[in-house]
């Protein structure tokens, strides 16, 4: 019963003082979030240009994570650091082919009024590498480069 | 001096208030149930354990070749040192946890085998989690299943050796422990909803973004019709405060709020897809399960009203 009355303590202890971080007891916050009904939804994906010239959309599974993943250490507002990209650019090449030469990091946007979506979404690139290979369009990101994920802290 | 204070030199004497709460906490606690039911809800968690791993969760599998600046450990990983994984560590754990879950399943050999087999099967499986999750998003549809594996360590479910239709109160325990961390889920969901977002929550456009989100044609049908899902989200974090209810040991109300945590999970998954199933299949610690244990059913007619403590059935 001790293990019990633990476990019932632990679950309310990280619901009412603990983060994330305290996994498995970690608060219960999925969907916890209420957005404004005139704010606007993001969402995040990869487009790619290939060593062939095939220009391909892609999702985060594509390089093992899920798109929160993604969407949770990646600001939407700031620039994605060249050595992600590298990474992320790595990963995909270990397990594809043909390799991919160019990475874009992509933020598409829907606005929100009264709690309807509307229709039309802005796309914005946050994060643009390319290798020695990769001789066509590259976007020059002028935002500020993002600073390391802030943790487990809500 | 009231009736339960002690004389100087004399022994406390319990009175009988106090007799009353502690028995009624040990019957809450330790419900006299049949084994053959712990025996059914086991094997249901292992299979739900080896269905989640070699199916449901694979982006979990993937997580073995992810880019390394995105592994964040959460704090059981760096309390315990545990590295990234690695597509051999992850392969390995994946075959420990088929193996052990099958054994399991299987359910043979002494009690202290089965201890150790479930013990296997709770702390390779909490690696799992702890490496599904250390990439930054944690989902809170686990505590339950994880709670319920290690209930199983303690209490393995078994009818080895005795009637199947034998009642015990460590059963009892073990399926009333799982039954409070389901329950736990909802009130405390809903409490952290008030805690990030106050009251605004149910008057956000929460249900609408998740929709946008994730959407599906059930869901997107929803979407043009803010007001009802105002209203859904009034009524969702109603119900999770109201689903403590279901903490009761018995009553018509206990059975209302199980049908609609059911329901509630059902209109989840048509609208955003998301199905939760190592929480939501541990609703099974509430019913009857002992009626599928072949051993009971061979020694009592499927329908009888005659199980020991029967009141703990649902719609009983």
């Amino acid at each position: 019963m001790l293990g019990s009355l633990a476990m019932v303590a632990s679950t309310l202890a990280g619901s009412f003082l603990w983060t994330d971080d305290a996994f498995p007891m970690a608060p219960f916050r999925m969907f916890s979030y209420g957005n404004s009904p005139n704010s606007v939804v993001r969402t995040m994906r990869f487009e790619a240009d290939l060593e062939n010239g095939e220009h391909v959309r892609l999702d985060a599974s594509t390089v093992g994570l899920r798109r929160a993943e993604l969407e949770e250490q990646t600001n939407p507002h700031r620039r994605v650091p060249d050595e992600n990209l590298e990474a992320i650019a790595a990963v995909y090449n270990e397990r594809h082919d043909p390799d991919m030469v160019h990475l874009q990091v992509v933020v598409r946007r829907i606005d929100m009024v009264d709690g309807v979506p509307q229709s039309g979404e802005t796309i914005t690139v946050i994060g643009d590498w390319a290798d020695d290979r990769y001789t066509g369009e590259r976007v020059d990101v002028d935002l500020d480069l993002a600073e390391p994920w802030g943790g487990y802290g809500s | 001096m009231g009736s339960g204070g002690a004389a100087p030199g004399e022994g406390r004497v319990v009175s009988a208030s106090e007799r009353t709460i502690a028995s009624a906490v040990h019957r809450y606690w330790f419900p006299a149930l049949p084994a053959a039911r712990l025996a059914v809800f086991s094997r249901i968690i292992h299979l739900t354990v080896l269905l989640t791993v070699f199916r449901f969760d694979r982006w979990v599998a993937d997580h073995a070749f992810a880019p390394r600046p995105f592994w964040q450990p959460v704090a059981v990983a760096r309390w315990v040192g545990l590295p990234a994984p690695t597509p051999g560590t992850m392969a390995l754990l994946q075959w420990v946890i088929g193996v052990a879950t099958v054994v399991a399943i299987i359910g043979v050999g002494p009690t202290v085998w089965r201890r150790l087999v479930n013990l296997v099967v709770a702390t390779s499986y909490l690696t799992w989690i702890v490496w599904a999750f250390s990439f930054s998003k944690v989902d809170h549809d686990r505590l339950t299943i994880i709670v319920a594996l290690f209930v199983l360590v303690v209490v393995p479910g078994t009818v080895a050796g005795r009637d199947a239709a034998d009642t015990d109160a460590l059963a009892g325990w073990g399926l009333r422990t799982v039954q409070i961390a389901f329950v736990l889920a909802y009130p405390l969901s809903a409490f952290t909803k008030l805690r990030k977002s106050g009251i605004g929550w149910i008057s956000s456009a929460v249900f609408a973004r998740a929709i946008v989100r994730r959407g599906s044609e059930f869901g997107d049908w929803f979407a043009d019709r803010p007001s009802l899902l105002r209203a859904g989200q009034a009524a969702f974090i109603t119900f999770e405060f109201l689903a403590v209810f279901a903490l009761r040991r018995t009553g018509r109300l206990r059975v209302i709020v199980l049908v609609g945590v059911v329901l509630l999970h059902l209109f989840t998954y048509a609208a955003v897809g998301i199905h939760f199933l190592p929480h939501t299949i541990c609703i099974t610690a509430f019913l009857p399960l002992e009626r599928l244990h072949p051993r009971w059913r061979a020694t009592r007619h499927v329908g009888d009203d005659a199980a020991p403590d029967d009141r703990e059935l649902v719609g009983a």
